[in-house]
């Protein structure tokens, strides 16, 4: 069971979170302007890397609010977190 | 219970009579109701200020709920409301939403930590921390307002199994369940 | 032969408090600090159970968690029992009941040896080869008999009578294990001030030291000073069975298990689930077995755990012993041992020229070693009787026996020491091999993790030094005799033969060979057995150790109990269930309730000797004739309020929410991104900044989750809050031509005439003297209102309109008879008509997108092709042939009656049922161009008789024009 650093509550337990999957997916400004397979992509396209792993997640039993998170998917260490709408940051390594 | 001269270790009490707000707004109009109300707020997230009964708990960053006896609900919803009108907020009365229960005694903590995840120890958790988590499958917002009183807020219809499971938790240590 | 084998003084077992129990009914005795294994061989007690395989009579092998062998079943009354049980961790108590497993009709007479006999034709992995053949005798012939002699104990009948709870713990330090090691941790950090948790498996704290003659003084002062600590929690009886990430460990504490009549309110066992800062782990290290053939005889021992059972427990483990090592160790066994009157006949060491002051010492009491030699074997059916040794030549070979086999009635087994590094391996640590030790120890920690004493490779501690050794993993084999067997995983019988045979076979990595040989997979998950296997693996690939892999610990480090892993969770506690404020009310009027989610909701309420189909067309024709009355309350409400509550709402509903007034409500349907519907509701202005949402129940948290996430992450510029009100508010709808009637009598402050009250109007009010909601809204189709008052009010307002609605014959109705309603208007359910696939035009309901809008969340996704296309599968309605027949919800529709299997499926049924306003069964469906398709008929295949005739309709069967809402 992970923990948790919320950037408002401090470290809690991950039974307290739920994980809304990768981060940075922006919703296209002009959803009209895109192709089927753009948004297919949108929709259904994310990435499963073996390491480096930009997340979204939400501390929905604690302060409610979401944030990032950089995770390492093969250790589970958690690198960085940053708020919600921040570039992720630059971690030196894939 | 089988052993009846145990002593109590943990006395649960419901509160009906509390009334409950959750009042949406940002640092500055938070700010505005506080110095219109003229009683303690709280400054960090996760603390709560105030008597028991005139109890301000800041669940977010702009996220409070506020505890009052149920009466008061009214007055304090006309003192702020027009305080706030203007600015971006939300103030609604969820007194009938939430359950209140009230828990105290030698073994509270030990209690709580058969379904409760946080670290409740003097350090992380001391009195006048509050923060909303889980206790097994329902989710809580619990206050500590003293040395061993705890204060338990859930949704009603998440009651009795809180209720059914602070029994089962603290049968060992002997449970006493008040009126209200 | 009671107590024959007990040494009269010493031992930390209390001789003032005598312990009876029994073992496969035998009455026996033993102490207050036995184990079951140390009471059973203080009784001479050597034979307990028979093998996984091959049947063959095993005997107690270790002293400890590691044990393969000496697996019983705790009988515990009532259909309880405790199978697969090492009695070399049980304590004893009063009244324990013990039975040996695995052997037919009796554990010395046992039928299933004959399987040691077969042998030949059961290797490893011989489920793959044979029981092929006549294919159809796997299914009812093979297969159940197998499964029949497979598993060792037997599972309990009865339900777990036991209460079981977790314990959520937070330390700065955890350390696990309280020999010396880890004790000097634990002192070390309580006494800078850091919390600390410090667990043992064992009753008492002192790890090997409690192994020895006499044990260290130390020890009374080391644990004195632990107690005066407050910050430091001591735990025993506890084992740490994984080490997860972010240092979260679960332990076992076994709290009344070794109690005769433990206190009631205690639970049984306690799972504590950890947050350490930092982890020290003082697991200690576990004796090596050496593998050679006739290594699983009953009297044979880790010398080791011979020497705990003499000084922990006072127990001689026989009369008559040869010692097998490849190392110093086992000499302070024989040593000990022989001080205490067993006769030691000789010590085989493997090594060539054995030189310290241990091997002085034996050789100065008299014991003969033999240096540079091994067992080669052993003789002796339920017990040892003798070992064949003989001495090896320079290429590590044999060299021929020496003399005749040695009488023994113990052999005593010491290969090395393996520092126990499964929670090391658990935690991701990488493990490194060290040559010296010729045994894995940790090697890079991955998190906040110390490994000290002997399970870091740290064996300063011990009396007698594990290395320099001679590696020794399997003894030649001296005979090839096909049933010679040198056992390796003692527990699932698996042999040097079976490795051998795997490798012959093209295994070449150590992770398929264990799967293909299930060696390190049993219950013991290879404690004894692992690294024996690698080696051997190694030795046969003439490949270095680490080439060939190191093995994976996994959780649990022993087995847990399924009650341990549930905790509370079980009974009235497994799950919440949520009831409406109304509920009482339903109950005592007799309602048969269904779960919705978590909830209850009132299903239908049956009138004495009334069936469901009865009830549910009596309350549905009373809707319709008069009124009914509905607990609503468990849809989901949500509060938006904030200057972009328009635009929000327009941008997650389909339609336009720009002109709707305060004072009036709209349908809204909710659809992702993906274009296809997700939720649907009522929602209301309260005014222009302020909205009452609501959503269906089963989506409530779903859908507010949902708007948060697009509220914080997509739109964080809008200026809206949304709240959650769904228990706010109780909620109860009264539907039916006598609605207004019903109601009106309790209303004040609120005119519900027509003109005044328009349809979708909603209008504060009190009702029944208390403040709150009226919704002029249905979900039947009839004149209808929906009452909302705070949720501590419901059931007096509930029961103040069910007497206003008794003179008009106006009761409770319940989800089954609401169901009918709004199916026979066409009124979809979201999750029954929908299921994450369907869009709004698939239902007919076009005219809910807004083209003219901007953008909305699903407006995109329409514009897929794929979503536009003419033969979707649509709504549509059905009316069977034969009026009385009701479809079956998920039944499938084709083309063709009674079609050839695979037949070609063009839809299926959503909803069906009993309409008695009809007379007649209805149905909605999503059929492939069902648009299209009014008129036709269409069929469905039944599994027990020929298939149903429907005719295709509009999905709308009264009142077309809708004219019943106006009363």
């Amino acid at each position: 069971m992970l923990l948790i650093d919320c950037p408002h509550c401090g470290p809690r337990a991950e039974i307290e979170f739920r994980c809304g999957g990768e981060a940075h997916i922006a919703r296209p400004v002009a959803p009209e302007g895109t192709t089927d397979a753009e948004w297919r992509d949108y929709l259904y396209l994310r990435r499963s890397p073996k390491g480096l792993h930009f997340e979204r997640w939400n501390h929905i039993h604690g302060c409610q609010r979401w944030f990032n998170l950089a995770r390492d998917t093969v250790s589970d260490e958690i690198l960085a977190i940053y708020p919600m709408g921040s570039p992720p940051p630059d971690l030196g390594r894939a | 219970m089988a052993d009846q001269s145990k002593m109590p270790g943990v006395e649960l009490q419901p509160r009906p009579g509390l009334g409950k707000l959750l009042l949406r707004a940002a640092d500055e109009v938070a700010k505005l109701a506080a110095s219109t109300l003229d009683r303690p707020w709280p400054a960090a997230i996760n603390r709560a200020a105030g008597e028991a009964d005139a109890r301000t708990i800041r669940l977010g960053p702009d996220e409070y709920l506020m505890l009052v006896p149920r009466p008061a609900v009214a007055d304090l919803v006309d003192r702020l409301q027009p305080v706030l009108a203007d600015h971006h907020h939300a103030l609604v009365d969820v007194s009938a939403r939430f359950a209140v229960l009230e828990l105290s005694g030698p073994a509270v903590r030990q209690t709580l930590a058969a379904a409760c995840p946080l670290d409740l120890h003097d350090g992380g958790f001391p009195v006048d921390a509050a923060t909303r988590t889980v206790l097994g499958k329902a989710e809580i917002v619990l206050d500590r307002l003293a040395a061993d009183r705890y204060r338990l807020a859930v949704n009603r219809s998440f009651a009795p199994y809180v209720e059914a499971l602070l029994h089962e938790a603290g049968q060992e240590f002997g449970v006493r369940m008040q009126s209200p | 032969m009671a107590e024959d084998f007990r040494i009269a003084t010493g031992g930390r077992i209390d001789r003032e408090r005598p312990l009876r129990f029994r073992f496969n009914g035998m009455q026996m005795q033993g102490f207050a600090g036995d184990t079951l294994a140390s009471a059973l061989l203080a009784n001479g007690v050597h034979l307990v159970g028979r093998s996984f395989k091959y049947h063959r009579p095993r005997g107690i092998m270790t002293a400890g968690a590691e044990e393969p062998n000496a697996l019983l079943q705790l009988e515990r009354g009532g259909g309880c029992s405790d199978p697969n049980m090492r009695a070399t961790v049980v304590e004893l108590v009063d009244g324990l009941d013990a039975r040996s497993q695995n052997h037919w009709p009796s554990l010395d007479l046992d039928v299933g040896a004959v399987n040691d006999l077969l042998s030949p034709l059961l290797p490893a992995g011989f489920y793959y080869k044979t029981f092929k053949w006549p294919a159809a005798f796997w299914k009812g012939v093979y297969e159940p008999r197998i499964r029949a002699a497979a598993g060792l104990g037997t599972a309990p009948t009865g339900p777990d009578p036991d209460r079981y709870l977790h314990r959520h713990a937070h330390c700065d330090v955890l350390v696990v294990g309280a020999g010396p090691a880890g004790l000097d941790a634990a002192l070390a950090a309580g006494r800078a001030g850091r919390r600390v948790i410090l667990v043992d498996e064992r009753p008492e704290f002192g790890g090997g030291w409690l192994d020895r003659q006499d044990v260290p003084a130390e020890l009374g002062g080391r644990l004195a000073e632990l107690a005066t600590l407050e910050e430091v929690t001591c735990l025993t009886r506890t084992t740490v069975t994984g080490y997860y990430d972010h240092g979260y460990v679960v332990a076992l504490e076994r709290v009344t298990d070794h109690l005769a009549g433990p206190d009631p309110d205690l639970p049984r066992q306690r799972l504590w689930r950890i947050r350490a800062g930092e982890v020290v782990l003082a697991t200690g290290a576990i004796e090596r077995p050496i593998v050679f053939v006739g290594n699983d005889r009953p009297g044979v021992m880790l010398a080791s755990a011979a020497r705990a059972y003499l000084n922990r427990y006072a127990v001689r483990p026989g009369t008559r012993a040869v010692v097998f090592t490849n190392n110093d160790t086992a000499y302070v066994a024989a040593l000990d041992l022989a001080a205490k009157g067993v006769g030691i006949a000789c010590i085989v060491d493997a090594r060539a020229n054995p030189e310290s002051a241990r091997v002085a010492a034996a050789r100065a009491a008299g014991i003969r070693v033999v240096a540079n030699a091994v067992v080669t074997g052993t003789e002796g059916r339920r017990r040892i009787t003798q070992a064949a040794v003989a001495r090896l030549n320079d290429e590590g070979g044999l060299a021929g026996h020496l003399g005749e086999p040695v009488a023994c009635d113990l052999l005593l087994v010491s290969g090395g020491w393996n520092p126990n590094v499964s929670l090391f391996s658990q935690s991701r640590g990488r493990l490194r091999f060290d040559e010296h030790l010729q045994a894995f120890v940790p090697g890079e920690a991955v998190q906040a993790t110390t490994s000290v004493g002997a399970c870091a490779g740290d064996f300063s501690g011990f009396e007698g030094d594990p290395a320099p050794l001679r590696p020794l993993w399997a003894v030649p084999a001296d005979r090839q005799s096909v049933r010679a067997k040198a056992f390796v995983d003692f527990q699932n019988d698996v042999t040097a033969k079976d490795l051998g045979l795997a490798l012959t076979e093209g295994f070449r990595s150590i992770e398929h060979v264990k799967r293909y040989t299930t060696t390190g997979m049993g219950t013991d998950q290879g404690k004894t057995s692992n690294v024996n296997a690698l080696a051997i693996v190694a030795e046969k690939l003439a490949k270095p150790v680490t080439e060939v892999g190191t093995t994976t610990f996994r959780p649990p480090y022993v087995p847990l109990t399924f009650g341990a892993i549930v905790g509370h969770s079980r009974g009235a506690l497994f799950d919440v269930v949520r009831r409406t404020p109304m509920h009482e009310i339903a109950e005592a009027r007799g309602a048969v309730f269904e779960d919705v989610g978590t909830w209850k909701r009132a299903w239908y309420f049956p009138k004495p000797g009334e069936d469901m189909h009865a009830a549910v067309a009596r309350e549905t024709a009373a809707v319709r004739r008069t009124a009914g009355l509905l607990d609503a309350s468990t849809l989901g409400k949500i509060d938006v309020q904030g200057k972009d509550a328009r635009t929000f709402l327009n941008r997650v509903y389909t339609n336009a929410w720009s002109k709707l007034a305060p004072g009036m409500c709209r349908y809204g349907l909710m659809l992702g991104d993906d274009g296809f519907v997700m939720d649907d509701g009522v929602t209301a202005c309260l005014d222009d900044r302020h909205f009452h949402m609501t959503t269906t129940t089963g989506g409530a948290a779903r859908v507010l989750a949902w708007l948060e996430d697009l509220l914080q992450t997509e739109w964080p510029d809008l200026e809206v809050y949304l709240t959650s009100v769904t228990e706010e508010w109780a909620a109860i709808a009264i539907n039916g031509p006598r609605a207004r009637d019903v109601l009106a009598p309790l209303v004040e402050g609120c005119d519900l005439a027509a003109d005044a009250f328009p349809h979708m109007a909603w209008r504060p009010a009190r009702i029944a003297g208390v403040a709150g909601r009226i919704f002029r809204i249905s979900f039947t189709g009839e004149l209808a209102f929906e009452v909302n008052v705070p949720a501590d009010r419901g059931a007096e307002v509930l029961e103040a309109l069910l007497e206003a609605g008794r003179p008009h014959d106006a009761g409770l109705y319940g989800t089954e008879a609401m169901h009918v309603l709004r199916a026979e208007k066409g009124f979809i359910i979201v999750g029954q008509e929908t299921d994450g696939t369907v869009t709004p035009l698939d239902l007919g309901m076009d005219w809910i997108v807004a083209r003219k809008k901007g953008d909305f969340i699903g407006k995109r996704g329409l514009e897929r092709e794929d979503l536009r296309s003419a033969d979707r599968r649509q709504l549509v309605g059905l009316l069977t042939a034969e009026p009385e027949r009701v479809l079956e919800e998920g039944a499938q529709l084709t083309l063709t009656p009674n079609p050839a299997v695979p037949a070609r499926m063009v839809g299926h049924v959503t909803s069906a049922y009993h309409s008695p306003n009809l007379g007649r069964s209805i149905a909605l469906a999503l059929v492939e161009g069902g648009h299209g398709r009014h008129g036709q008929t269409l069929h469905v295949p039944m599994p027990d008789g020929p298939s149903i005739a429907a005719l295709v309709t509009k999905p709308l069967f009264i009142d077309p024009e809708g004219s019943r809402l106006h009363g």
